[in-house]
């Protein structure tokens, strides 16, 4: 993402893509937030168990629809370029990211259970 | 490392102020302001909130934006988020109040969850359930750790945008999942969960901007000054270009 916002500074982007952009970009911070808190949560030695399943869970979630979005937009500029071909490595690597270290399912369940104290 | 929780100052004074409301305004006090804004009941809230310091606020975004957000959380009618501030300012507030609201309503949801039982179970039981307040949860969370960062790092044009982005679609999906949950307890007046999904979305749609107005203008602010993305990528701050994106593009052909 960062790549792109350095090739397409400067020229002419419609407003389509400027609003899919920023909004990407606000819930990349609030991923990176969501992933701080984890990280500090466990620095203090405080249990982090449905905070680090939610950071797990919105970020996987979050770099598909981010590696889709990006693939899309960059895939018609050239086919040697090394943004294009970075992206769709992305994209393909991300499919991984909802399913390893624990499925998003399963990372849902133990939000339910330790974050919120849903009844099994 | 950061500390991703409210500072010690904006901390204690939002345990008192949030011990205040639930003592001065319940559900029942809500309803009686709006069924009589000027009335006896609003006077009172006005006399507790003042007691304990509301309106004596120093002018410092944190401590604000915590009044904001436990206002947000008991659906206090107050003119405390609209009282006339700097823009920037304002929003925080509006969004932190947003904030509140959502996180309550929410919490209202998860008890529900635990106590209705259907089919011999609680309804929170059942990961169709489970899963929609879950991903509430996550939603809840985010933007209540934007609104902390915001609040601590200083209210601007480039971070009220993101904070409204961030803020409107959760408002009504809070809005929204809450009320599924309750099924048809949730749907009448005389349940309190429509006090706050109520204002949630009058809130929501009371900002200064819609989102797509807000992305774009991020977007253009990115896109015309790179090293305005220097704070989202840094760890301290979040959002500079990192030095790697503009070394590895480098090789790339500008189309």
């Amino acid at each position: 993402m960062a790549r792109l916002i350095h090739r397409w500074s400067g020229t002419a982007v419609d407003d389509v893509r400027a609003e899919q952009l920023g909004e990407l970009v606000v819930e990349l911070e609030i991923d990176r937030l969501l992933n701080l808190r984890a990280a500090a949560l466990g620095e203090r030695g405080e249990d982090a168990a449905a905070e680090a399943s939610m950071s797990k869970v919105f970020g996987s979630e979050l770099a598909q629809r981010t590696a889709e979005w990006v693939e899309g937009v960059v895939a018609a500029v050239s086919s040697n370029d090394p943004l294009v071909a970075d992206a769709a490595q992305a994209l393909r690597t991300s499919t991984a990211f909802t399913i390893i270290g624990g499925t998003s399912e399963v990372q849902r369940n133990v939000i339910a259970d330790r974050g919120l104290g849903l009844p099994r | 490392m950061i500390d991703e929780r409210w500072g010690p100052d904006a901390r204690e004074f939002g345990a008192a102020l949030r011990e205040t409301l639930r003592r001065a305004c319940p559900p029942e006090v809500v309803r009686a302001i709006e069924a009589e804004p000027t009335g006896a009941a609003a006077a009172k809230l006005a006399a507790g909130l003042r007691s304990v310091g509301l309106d004596d606020l120093p002018d410092d975004p944190e401590l604000l934006a915590v009044a904001a957000f436990e206002l947000g959380r008991a659906a206090a009618p107050s003119g405390f988020v609209t009282a006339d501030r700097p823009r920037d300012l304002r929003v925080l507030l509006a969004v932190a109040q947003i904030a509140g609201a959502a996180e309550r309503a929410l919490e209202l949801a998860i008890d529900h969850a635990k106590d209705r039982r259907q089919f011999g179970v609680p309804i929170g039981s059942f990961q169709a359930v489970a899963h929609k307040l879950v991903d509430t949860r996550i939603a809840v969370d985010g933007l209540i750790l934007l609104v902390r960062k915001v609040a601590w790092t200083g209210p601007d044009a480039f971070w009220s945008a993101a904070l409204i982005s961030a803020a409107v679609p959760r408002a009504f999906t809070v809005a929204r999942t809450t009320h599924q949950v309750f099924g048809g307890h949730g749907f009448t007046v005389e349940a309190d969960l429509q006090l706050w999904t109520r204002r949630l979305r009058s809130w929501a749609r009371a900002l200064p901007q819609d989102p797509p107005e807000a992305r774009i203008a991020i977007a253009r602010q990115l896109l015309t000054d790179a090293d305005q993305v220097r704070a989202l990528w840094h760890h301290e701050r979040g959002l500079a270009l990192p030095r790697w994106a503009r070394e590895l593009d480098a090789t790339g052909v500008r189309p």
